[in-house]
């Protein structure tokens, strides 16, 4: 019996030592049921993102005036707003808006945050001191509050979404790049490349960055909750995506004058919101205990 | 030993102000060139297109507009050190140091009360989680708190009204100007710092009931009460402290959402229109305003940790 189970954990072992990083984390992931769903219900928002106009029963714009201001029916699953417009449809437009601010401005900020932390680590001195102390400024002011002012400023449009939210977020991913470069700088398979007569180019590009690529998944991961309900906050604010389209945010700030005689309509994109947040940070939770176990608090 | 303390606490103040300078001043010019650089134009805001050329000289005179960029900066960091924020553009020649006389006692005294809210509640929570950790008490704390990071301001402000307000009869459900109608803005503004803090203070709680000493104060017979509330939780107040400092940002940043759900007459409120009105020297001065406040605000929580850890020196 015992040397059974002994030889069984041998061939476990034995086999755990085949897999790679990657297949390892996968493993740990699939483990984890609260990532697991919050990834199935990712990706069940992104397809209905991408096939909004064959999964909503109505457009965002339709007007159905004989049917506005109603709690939930057949009809309108969810409820008509005050134009009579059906706020499934516009949920499931909205999801439209509030992935696409996310890809657009997480790609903006990953780009920005890894190639200026690199410099920064890599290169230390001048490089080093000035984006650090441009993050130092960036940091001694609450992110969405600059958002908001910025968007003040500049006007409201999308691009200038883009803009103020990629800028504000650059600088937590170039914090965490460049604390990374520093301590995998001094580490023998750098010198090793380095002796071998990489450049400074190739040893950044083939021998560093893979080794970013867990910690930026996982910052990442977690800005893209930060940036939907950035993009919400500066929506329902009126300051950001502007009507007729479907935002989140928007649509809480339009729904809430029912709110004595219709309370359960302002909560609708209001849960849908608060889920999507909920479940980008509970991936990122999974994917940074999946990718560096160590981590794990 | 006392007094060689005391004089490196001062220098460290010293020094962190003259840091703060230069980011400030840094925020400010920030704000100056967006301005400047905006898409609209000040006079168009003020006067529509109808102004005749005259009429424009006098404006672009009275807000010295007709200064070279340089100028116009510098005047105006020189004036906000006197108090003096310029003048709205939208509400043509008010002061906007009158406007702030009038929005920051309230917006103030709402933040007060979410922070004391906040913290008081938070360590309350966390401490009996703690306490009780396993059990469906420590359980609901924390799912209380997972929804209260999770949940945006505009989204739990109606959740709130529609159980304490429209069902309970607690408080009222609008309206401002008496004291009642401070509870739900400060509720709401409270929520993301008292989940922070809750967590915390129950991880932090926790580690230090595991600590040695807390087993030495137990086995020389302290009641549990006194080795919670006297030994365990002093110590483990320090994390709670850093958190809270980093919930400060929420406090200001929640302040635009929640003055405008509950339509409070404060600074936060007032920033918004000013946004909606295109009245950048109103954006521009509370930007300041703010950045200054938060500065400041960092400074006496990274001085208070003393307070809490005396190990704690400042070099």
């Amino acid at each position: 019996m015992l040397t059974m189970i002994a030889l069984s954990n041998e061939d476990r072992k034995i086999e755990e030592e085949g897999r790679t990083l990657w297949q390892d984390a996968w493993r740990r992931l699939v483990h984890n049921p609260t990532a697991v769903i919050s990834a199935l219900f990712i990706i069940l928002l992104v397809i209905v993102a991408i096939f909004a106009p064959f999964i909503a029963p109505y457009t965002y714009y339709d007007q159905d005036i004989s049917h506005a201001r109603e709690n939930p029916s057949e009809r309108h699953p969810l409820g008509t707003d005050e134009l009579g417009r059906d706020i499934l449809s516009r949920i499931i437009y909205g999801a439209r808006i509030s992935l696409s601010v996310a890809t657009v401005v997480i790609s903006i900020e990953t780009f920005l945050g890894v190639l200026l932390g690199m410099l920064a680590g890599y290169y230390q001195g001048m490089a080093d001191m000035i984006i650090m102390r441009l993050t130092d400024i960036m940091f001694s002011f609450p992110s969405l509050l600059l958002a908001i002012l910025i968007m003040g400023i500049l006007g409201s449009n999308i691009f200038n979404i883009f803009f103020a939210l990629s800028l504000v977020g650059w600088p937590g991913m170039a914090r965490i790049v460049r604390g990374q470069v520093l301590s995998l700088k001094g580490q023998d398979f750098v010198e090793a490349a380095r002796a071998t007569g990489a450049t400074d180019l190739k040893i950044m590009v083939s021998h560093i960055f893979p080794n970013l690529l867990s910690p930026v998944i996982v910052t990442a991961t977690m800005h893209v909750a930060g940036i939907i309900l950035s993009e919400a906050t500066l929506s329902f604010l009126g300051i950001g995506v502007q009507p007729p389209f479907p935002s989140w945010g928007i649509m809480v700030n339009e729904l809430s004058p029912l709110l004595r005689s219709y309370p359960m309509l302002p909560l609708f994109p209001g849960i849908i919101l608060a889920l999507t947040v909920l479940a980008f940070n509970f991936l990122g939770d999974g994917l940074r205990d999946a990718l560096d176990p160590r981590l794990k608090g | 030993m006392e007094r060689v303390g005391l004089v490196s606490m001062t220098n460290y103040i010293l020094r962190r102000l003259l840091i703060a300078i230069p980011t400030i001043l840094a925020i400010s010019l920030i704000t100056f060139i967006a301005g400047y650089l905006s898409p609209s134009d000040p006079i168009t805001i003020m006067l529509g297109d109808k102004g005749d050329p005259a009429t424009v000289e006098r404006v672009k005179h009275e807000y010295g507009l007709d200064k070279p960029l340089w100028e116009q900066y510098l005047s105006s960091v020189w004036n906000a050190l006197h108090g003096n924020l310029g003048l709205s553009f939208f509400y043509r020649g008010w002061p906007i140091a009158d406007m702030f006389k009038q929005g920051l006692p309230i917006t103030a005294r709402l933040g007060l009360t979410a922070a004391l809210l906040g913290v008081s509640l938070g360590i309350i929570l966390g401490v009996v989680s703690a306490i009780k950790r396993g059990t469906w008490v420590d359980k609901l704390a924390m799912f209380i708190s997972l929804l209260g990071i999770s949940i945006p301001s505009f989204v739990l402000a109606p959740i709130l009204i529609i159980i304490l307000a429209m069902n309970l009869h607690l408080v009222p459900v609008a309206g401002w100007g008496k004291p009642e109608n401070y509870v739900l803005p400060a509720l709401v503004l409270a929520a993301r710092p008292l989940s922070l803090i809750a967590r915390i203070t129950r991880s932090s709680m926790l580690d230090v009931i595991r600590q040695d000493y807390i087993r030495t104060a137990r086995a020389k017979g302290l009641g549990e009460r006194v080795v919670i509330y006297k030994h365990a939780l002093k110590n483990a107040l320090i994390p709670v402290l850093t958190v809270t400092g980093m919930t400060l940002g929420d406090l200001l940043t929640g302040s635009f959402i929640v003055e405008t759900i509950f339509n409070v007459p404060g600074i936060g409120r007032a920033s918004i229109t000013s946004i909606y009105q295109r009245d950048y020297p109103v954006i521009q001065a509370t930007t300041l305003m703010y950045a200054v406040t938060f500065v400041m605000m960092n400074l006496i929580v990274d001085l208070l940790y003393t307070l809490v850890d005396p190990r704690i020196r400042y070099s």
